[in-house]
């Protein structure tokens, strides 16, 4: 904390000047910072690697990727030469990271001092989707979901400023993969509403195009759970439900296939079984592919987990993203089952025939499509978020460590100088 | 035998006689130290200190010698005399905590023995809780005890939603009041939204309690929308505040404390709160863990090893005596050995912060309250 603390001061150019006493700190005209990372190869993920490339920040974007790069003066220059670059990682989903446990907006309940931010940080982890208390709890969990949407947030330890990039970032559909008939039938009967109301929001904007507006019309507007519903009709949130099972899968198909929307299916142990059906539907599965589950006795419906389902969804031209078995971080329980360790549930998925760069994409890109935010995060491109990291080894192998990490354009991990880990040295 | 003799000369003060303590080594806080200095009082009031005071004609002399002198301590977070269970939530900024006073109590002749001899006393409650009471444990009545009767606005920032907005829309209100008075200068604001229109305009001063120091930031946030007021706050309830030492110091706050070394995340490596913040510019001032003989003997004490752990001597004298004075606005009554002050007085058989000094005297305002052995 204390190093990210430190490191973020000396970035700031300019430090804010001590203002009257109780006034919020005046803030100075900056001058941008800029920093490279100069000599490593740049896994941008989505336009392939860069041998020997540097990456140039300016303040909390990407400004430039190439070789031989410009350097404008007064560049913090690290040399990052034999490591590799990678975007930040994303959690799809992660239990109680970076909040504190308050009811309400996440953007209220961000805690940017949290020591979960550190240990997200030295795993690699720049942005993650959190839901308040209560959310689903992985396939031991179950249950059905939070009743609050979920946010997505980025690890910026020490400052509220940028912390928050979406909210909300879900809709969830819970009530309808474990609710009550009646709930199911009053989910089910929003969603009519709400695609009744988009036929009307069309119909006006047809007409507005064509001058034919009544006198004092105006834009119809939902409300409430309605506009949630709306918006998840225009394609402009993404739902989430808790589909382990064959059953859970095809109830969860259903709806999106009536409804047509965005969905996320989470928890997808037998997705591997009906690949094709959830590939009809367009929807993205989380896949956890450490989980196991067996096929229970007796049993004509259940087939269990496959390590393979990762490589089978994506034959199928199913996208997903990765998660542990876990999804938090934390210095108890087993090492190496949760988000501390996230590329090693990419090694597990090729282990289980999938290819690397899927993997990859399954722990950046693809995650931040699957959290609405693939426009802001998730790979290396000019004009992103410098949400950056860098490796001493290739990211699938259990040796290899993160050694920086870079929030917003801020070094906010350096292993070198963390009290946990910088004494670590893995064989190589 | 010294210390006797003052006791007995002390006895017979009458409020308005005058009485030189001469030979003293004097910590006036505000005026640095005096090797060997001479202290005056007169109607409960220091009427001179320093090294060059002459004794007035017809005054009194005490000899103090060996002794130190140390202005009355100022515990600015305590709920001494109080006994409700802090409750959660609401906005209450009319409750008084000088309405749960009990002044039979036997605390405040107790505590005269601690060295604190002004505390702000909390008000029960959460979010806008009320307002504070500053009481002097010397006096036989409640109005005798009291010093300020709303001395300060006591604010608990709840995590999440509802704590936030809660704030926000009552600083809303007295937003709206204080506007509306100016415009018309008989429209006031009414008895609830007065407090908060006070605290706006620094005229109350506040204590923000949170829980961590997200919850700084948070408040922060809220108070973006009201950067035309220049309050008078001070922080509380956050034992790792220094993980904020940067908005902290860019601000020049206040921050209470309690006196302790913490753990850096992840390590044994002792980390000194006060010294970070103090560091940065932050002005620190330390309250016991609680109220009672322990906690108030414990501080002094505990103080002395945030010394020794890096805090500078002078940080740790100005935040028991001047930082908490001037966090309740109390600061030209309290807090230091300065002409025209209160006659708040300690006398140490050495330096306050050694292991080694008794606290051998204390004087509220010029009356001598406690005599040790």
């Amino acid at each position: 904390m204390i190093v990210g603390l430190l490191l973020a001061l000396v970035l700031l150019q300019d430090p804010p000047k001590p203002a009257a006493s109780e006034a919020p700190a005046a803030k100075p005209e900056k001058k941008p910072v800029y920093t490279a990372l100069v000599g490593g190869d740049v896994h941008t993920v989505t336009q392939g690697v860069m041998k020997g490339g540097s990456v140039l920040l300016k303040d909390d974007k990407i400004f430039r990727i190439g070789q031989n790069l410009d350097l404008p003066e007064g560049t913090i220059r690290i040399d990052v030469t034999g490591k590799r670059v990678l975007p930040g990682l994303i959690a799809v989903s992660a239990h109680g990271l970076g909040l504190s446990n308050a009811p309400g907006k996440i953007a209220d309940a961000l805690d940017p001092f949290s020591e979960s931010i550190q240990l997200a940080l030295a795993g690699g982890i720049t942005s993650a989707f959190v839901e308040p208390g209560g959310g689903p709890g992985g396939i031991f969990g179950g249950g059905a979901g939070a009743s609050a949407p979920g946010a997505m947030i980025k690890m910026s330890a020490g400052t509220l400023e940028g912390m928050l990039l979406a909210e909300p970032a879900s809709v969830s559909l819970g009530a309808w993969m474990v609710g009550s008939p009646s709930e199911r039938y009053d989910l089910k009967d929003s969603l009519l509403k709400a695609r009744a109301h988009l036929e009307k929001e069309r119909d006006f904007e047809k007409r507005r195009a064509e001058n034919k507006l009544k006198a004092g019309e105006t834009v119809p507007r939902a409300a409430g759970a309605l506009e949630t519903h709306v918006r998840l009709l225009k394609g402009e949130l993404v739902a989430r439900m808790s589909a382990p099972h064959i059953d859970d899968l095809r109830r969860a198909l259903d709806l999106v296939n009536e409804f047509k929307f965005k969905v996320v299916l989470t928890d997808v142990i037998e997705g591997w079984i009906i690949p094709e059906e959830i590939g009809r539907a367009r929807a993205y599965c989380v896949v956890e592919p450490r989980a196991k589950e067996h096929a229970p006795r007796n049993s004509s419906g259940r087939a269990g987990s496959s390590i393979e389902q990762a490589a089978i969804l994506r034959k199928t031209g199913v996208k997903f993203a990765l998660l542990p078995p876990n999804a938090t971080v934390g210095t108890g329980g087993v090492a190496g089952r949760d988000l501390m360790t996230l590329p090693l549930d990419g090694a597990f998925a090729i282990r289980g025939g999938l290819d690397e760069q899927t993997a990859l994409e399954a722990i950046t890109i693809t995650a931040a499509e699957i959290c609405g935010v693939e426009t802001r995060i998730g790979s290396l491109e000019e004009g992103k978020d410098a949400d950056v990291i860098v490796l001493d080894g290739d990211p699938f192998d259990y040796r290899t460590f993160v050694e920086l990490t870079f929030v917003n354009g801020r070094l906010l991990y350096e292993k070198s100088k963390s009290p946990y880990f910088s004494h670590l040295k893995g064989r190589k | 035998m010294t210390a006797l003799a003052l006791w007995f000369a002390l006895l017979a003060v009458q409020d308005d006689e005058l009485v030189a303590l001469t030979n003293l080594r004097i910590l006036t806080v505000t005026r640095g130290e005096i090797e060997q200095g001479t202290i005056v009082i007169q109607g409960g009031k220091f009427l001179a200190a320093g090294a060059d005071v002459k004794t007035p004609p017809g005054c009194r002399i005490v000899d103090g010698k060996g002794l130190v002198a140390f202005p009355g301590m100022v515990h600015p977070h305590s709920r001494l005399g109080i006994f409700e269970v802090s409750s959660t939530g609401g906005s209450t900024p009319l409750h008084l905590a000088y309405d749960e006073l009990n002044p039979s109590l036997d605390v405040f002749s107790q505590s005269l023995r601690s060295g604190f001899t002004t505390f702000g006393v909390l008000p029960t409650g959460g979010g806008i809780a009320g307002q504070g009471v500053i009481l002097k444990p010397a006096g036989g009545s409640r109005d005798e005890l009291v010093l300020e009767k709303a001395g300060f606005l006591r604010i608990v920032l709840q995590p999440g939603s509802a704590g936030k907005e809660a704030i926000r829309q009552a600083l809303e209100a007295a937003r709206k009041a204080i506007e509306a008075e100016k415009k018309t200068p008989a429209a006031k604001p009414d008895e609830k939204t007065l407090p908060l229109a006070r605290f706006l305009r620094g005229e109350l001063p506040g204590i923000v309690e949170t829980a961590g120091p997200s919850e700084l930031l948070h408040f922060w946030q809220v108070m973006e929308g009201f950067t035309e007021f220049k309050p008078r706050v001070s922080y509380a309830g956050s034992p790792d505040a220094y993980k904020a030492a940067s908005e902290l110091g860019a601000r020049k706050a206040r921050v209470i404390l309690r006196p302790l070394l913490s753990l850096a995340p992840f390590t044994r490596e002792r980390i000194n709160p006060g010294a970070e913040l103090a560091k940065v510019g932050v002005e620190v001032a330390f309250a016991p863990f609680g109220d009672g003989p322990e906690a108030y003997q414990g501080c002094l004490f505990r103080v002395s090893e945030l010394v020794k752990f890096g805090l500078s001597r002078e940080t740790a004298l100005r935040a028991l005596t001047i930082v908490p004075a001037e966090m309740m606005g109390v600061e030209k009554r309290v807090g230091s050995i300065e002409a025209g002050k209160d006659a708040d007085l300690l006398l140490f058989s050495g330096d306050p912060l050694s292991p080694q000094s008794r606290l051998r005297d204390v004087y509220i305002n010029g009356k001598q309250v406690f005599h040790g052995e």
